[in-house]
Parts: C-alpha cells; structure tokens; sequence
C-alpha cells in the first residue's frame, strides 16, 4: 500500500512576513486582498481574536488598532517566491507531488520496506528542513488516500507537536471528528447526513455504501470509498491547459465615467494579453463584466453587466484586446452607476503556434504583430512594467485602478533594492 | 528573356572556429556559490562591527538557511526581535556572538535569551571601488 500526504504552510501568507520580520513573531498578524480590501490571511493569534477569512477592512479598522494588530497589504512576489521555494525542497526529497495550491501540495509516499514509524520520521523530518531552509511552518497529513490525507492534515495542524499525522480508517480519533472536517462535505450533506444520525467521520464511514449511491450518486460513493482507505483519485500531474485567463481588480475608489472604465479596461487588457503571450495562448472570446459596489448601492440594487463575444481571429495582441474590450464597455456602460470593479476574460484558448488564418487575413500577415508585441514584452520586463504602454491606459500617476498596498512589505527576494538590510 | 534571381543563404567563408568543439557554458557566479538555492537569501548590511572579518557597510552577504551552525561559523541571527551579523562561538556549554571589530561588545548568550540562527553567511559581496 502506498500512502498520500498533504503538505499544507501554517498561515502561510502570515508566515513568509514573519519569515523576514522577527518582531511580529507573536503577535497578531492579517493579509489584506489586493487593493487592502478584506482579509485574506490570519496567524493563529489573529485566528484566536475571531477575525474571520474574508471580513471587509474597514469593518475591522478600529479593531485592528486597538488590538495592535500587524496588518500587510498582500506581497505576491514574495508569496510566490517563498511557494516556490517550498515545493522545491519537497520535490527533492519525494517522488511525486501535486502543487495544489500556493501552499498545499499532495504527495504520494513509496512505503516499500518501510514501517508507520519510518514514515513518520521521515517526514517529520522534511519539516523541519523546510522550516529551517524557508522559515516556513507546514503540517503534512498522511493517509491511503487523498480524503484521508486532507482529514490527517488537520488534526496535524490542531493537536500535534510534530506537525505531522498519519491516519488511517481505522484510527479512534475519527470518532471525535465533526463530518464538517472531510474534504467535499458541504452544509446540504451535513443535514441529511445527521438526519440519519451521522455525526463523526467514524459514523460516516460504517455508512451502507448503496444509501451514498442513491443520496449522493457517485460523488457520494467516492467520498465514502476515499475514507474507507481505498483511493478514488490519484496524484494530477502537470496542471491541464487552462481553459480561462482572468484578470480582474477592485477600484480604489468608486468610479462614474467612462473615462475612467476605459483606462480601467485597457489596463486589464494590456496584462492579460502578456498574460496570454506568457503561456503561449491566444483567446478567441472574450469577455468583460462591470460591478457597482456592493457596499453603497446608490439605488438600493447592485448591478452586474457582462458581456461575451467570439473574436473574428484568435489573438494575443494587446491592442486587438484592447479594441475589442473598449468596444464592449461602451455597450454596457451605463451612467450614474457608482462601479468598483471590472473585469476581462479571455476564453477558448488556443495554444498560439496553431494559429489559422481566414479568407481575408493570411495567416503570415500577422507575423509583424507577433513581432511588435514580442518587442513591448522585452522593452517591459528590462525597464520594468508599463514602460512602454498604450494611450488608452492613461497616465500612471492619475490611474484610479492601480493597486492600493499600504501596508506593502519589501519584495526580499525578488529585488535587488528590497532585500533585507540588516544593522550589524 | 528568363530572369533568374538566387536566394543564397548567408554562409561565413573561412576557416571554421577550432573551438567550436570546445564549447562549455559561461562561468555562474551563482554557480559558484550557492549550493542549495531553495535556502538561500541575499542581505545587505549597514555598520562596521564584523570589519576584521571583511563584512564592510553596504556588502551583500549571501546566506544559506539550510546549514547547520558550527562554532567559528559567521552567522544572521535573530536576538530579541532585532536580525544581526556576528561570529557564533560555542564553547562547551556556552554560546556566545562575537563582532570583529574591537570597538564592539561580544553577547554572550544563556538559556533565557530569545536567540534564533537565521542563516550562515556562505559569501560576502563587496565592491571595493564603489563602482
């Protein structure tokens, strides 16, 4: 029998702050969303003064004053920076692993001759050098399936000195562990689980596996399958094709014209064209959408507009996006709407080598496009962002839709003039 | 008449290069120095007190996370919230962070200190012309 685990970083945005920063070790500390919109991270301190995932900043403004809590704007480049660094050491010490996310990993464990205790050692372990390299804390749960591993990940983070946990179906403690807690359980399974008075994991698992199928169906199946110890889902190597791009930001402020919509929008349009470019991609689709602010509804209603058309060539060009896109806004615009976000999505990707021309654009009359934007894309990443851009961006200085980050630490490990400086 | 127009490719005439069978990869300063690059940081450093050891105001010192510390070993440390650079020296049961500069006080350290090692200094990069 093999073994899955789940490496999962504590806190982990909190974590690469405190990484680089020891006097907020023990205090409080929260993450805010792009533009400090709402919390996106907690420490365990901050965990412990009820701030829950999500609440909006300025209902916690006064809170996080008197409580000298150490608020952080969200710092991306150090995240991914420290992510990487993390799934490198575990890569080097395990087979195979799934990133799952930022900071979650699923790993499979090759048990041939080893024993539980080895196991465990051994990943205890691989703990401790990732701490030590990174400075990162993780809890790995260890399990004969995905569920299980999940399941053992939590109780490694909540009642285990070692940071790491090994269950198996069989294991007393699933007893004691609400049906909430397994991966897949949403509120509707939760009622009519306990309609039939099942409470724990350890209740759910004696569950008649015909009952699942004709409650649940087949997804029912597979949970109860996956916590009975026999594996439904294996590793997912190499992350398939995305089928979407995205790019979408909050306003600072509110915004009423449309002026601004179309800086707003070219703005967007001009990353996820580099977007696109990066990964090789063109978009035949392309949508963009237009949010009021849900917090000050001017007219008592939120509004939300969208609207998606097929392009007559997949592109990746920034102005062909751009075109398109302000085309769309001026459709939907709408006057005396108070917007706070916009959007644009680029859908029905295709990878950009298998480009096919039509009647009235031959498919090498594109080349000096491709050109020009590989030329834009070089001049930026040597002389930094937006340093060549389109008129229809706007002026830096004057943009309304660039990121707000207060409370932004240094990017340490990405620039040169941010690295820690050190009093010696 | 018939007109007939060549598209040559561009070939250099001459001798071939006698090294191109020779090639290898340009040297790395990277390379060179970092041997385990998922722990290793960059940090610059401000103030004369590890002078005798070469570390000057400015320098960037190169730290691996990832080493274990041994006593004589040029260490980041973390004592009481505040990150510095010194010479860590055990001696039987006693630590002690040691500057190189006669002008500065050594720390002794016991076991009520709120002392961390953060890294070992594995390369000082200096730039001796101020260029």
């Amino acid at each position: 029998m093999n073994l899955f685990a789940l490496a999962d970083c504590n806190n982990f945005y909190a974590s690469c702050e405190r990484s680089f920063n020891p006097k907020i070790e023990n205090t409080p500390v929260v993450v805010l969303s792009n533009n400090d919109g709402c919390v996106i991270a907690r420490s365990n301190e901050a965990k412990e003064l009820n701030i829950e995932m999500g609440t909006p900043f300025w209902k916690i403004k006064s809170f996080i004053q008197k409580n000298n809590i150490q608020v952080f704007s969200s710092n991306y480049q150090l995240y991914g920076d420290m992510s990487s660094r993390v799934m490198n050491i575990i890569q080097a010490n395990v087979a195979d692993i799934e990133v799952y996310s930022i900071d979650e990993a699923f790993l499979k464990l090759y048990t041939f001759k080893k024993n539980i205790t080895m196991i465990l050692q051994e990943n205890i372990q691989l703990r401790e050098k990732v701490l030590r390299s990174t400075g990162i804390p993780i809890s790995i749960g260890i399990g004969p399936t995905k569920t299980l591993a999940k399941l053992a990940n939590h109780i490694a983070k909540k009642q285990t000195k070692t940071g790491v946990c090994i269950l198996l179906p069989d294991d007393d403690i699933l007893k004691k562990i609400a049906i909430t807690k397994v991966w897949g359980i949403a509120k509707g399974y939760e009622r009519r689980l306990s309609k039939i008075g099942v409470k724990t994991v350890a209740d759910l698992i004696k569950v008649n596996i015909q009952w699942m199928q004709s409650e649940f169906g087949v997804v029912g199946v597979r949970l109860l399958k996956e916590l009975q110890g026999f594996p439904c889902y294996d590793l997912e190597l190499p992350i398939t094709q995305r089928k979407t791009i995205m790019v979408s930001r909050s306003f600072r402020k509110d915004i009423y014209t449309l002026s601004e919509l179309t800086e707003g929008i070219s703005t967007y349009a001009t990353r996820l064209g580099e977007k696109l470019r990066r990964y090789n991609q063109t978009a035949k689709q392309l949508t963009v959408f237009l949010m009021s602010n849900p917090f000050k509804k001017i007219d008592g209603r939120k509004h939300y507009f969208s609207q998606t058309i097929e392009l007559p060539l997949a592109t990746s060009a920034t102005n062909e996006l751009i075109s398109y896109a302000l085309n769309i806004i001026k459709f939907l615009f709408k006057q005396g709407i108070n917007y706070k976000k916009i959007g644009i999505l680029a859908g029905r990707l295709q990878t950009s080598h298998s480009f096919q021309g039509n009647l009235f654009v031959p498919s090498d009359g594109r080349k000096k496009l491709t050109n020009l934007m590989k030329s834009i894309d070089q001049i930026n990443s040597k002389l930094g962002k937006n340093s060549v851009h389109f008129a229809s961006c706007g002026i830096e200085k004057e943009q309304t839709w660039s990121r707000k980050e207060q409370w932004c630490s240094p990017r340490y490990t990405t620039r040169w003039n941010d690295i820690l400086k050190i009093k010696i | 008449m018939l007109h007939f127009k060549f598209d040559l490719p561009c070939i250099s005439a001459g001798f071939p290069s006698p090294a191109d069978d020779y090639l290898e990869n340009n040297l790395s300063l990277d390379e060179l120095i970092i041997k385990n690059k998922s722990a290793t940081f960059f940090v610059r450093v401000e103030g004369d007190s590890m002078i005798n050891a070469g570390i000057h105001s400015d320098d960037i010192l190169v730290v691996d996370r990832s080493i274990t510390p041994k006593s004589g070993h040029i260490i980041v440390a973390i004592i009481e919230g505040e990150f510095t650079v010194k010479r860590l020296v055990i001696e039987g049961k006693k630590y002690a962070l040691k500057a190189e500069n006669p002008r500065y006080k050594n720390i002794a350290l016991d076991e009520h200190s709120n002392f961390m090692v953060w890294g070992i200094v594995i390369a000082v990069l200096h730039n001796p012309n101020k260029i």
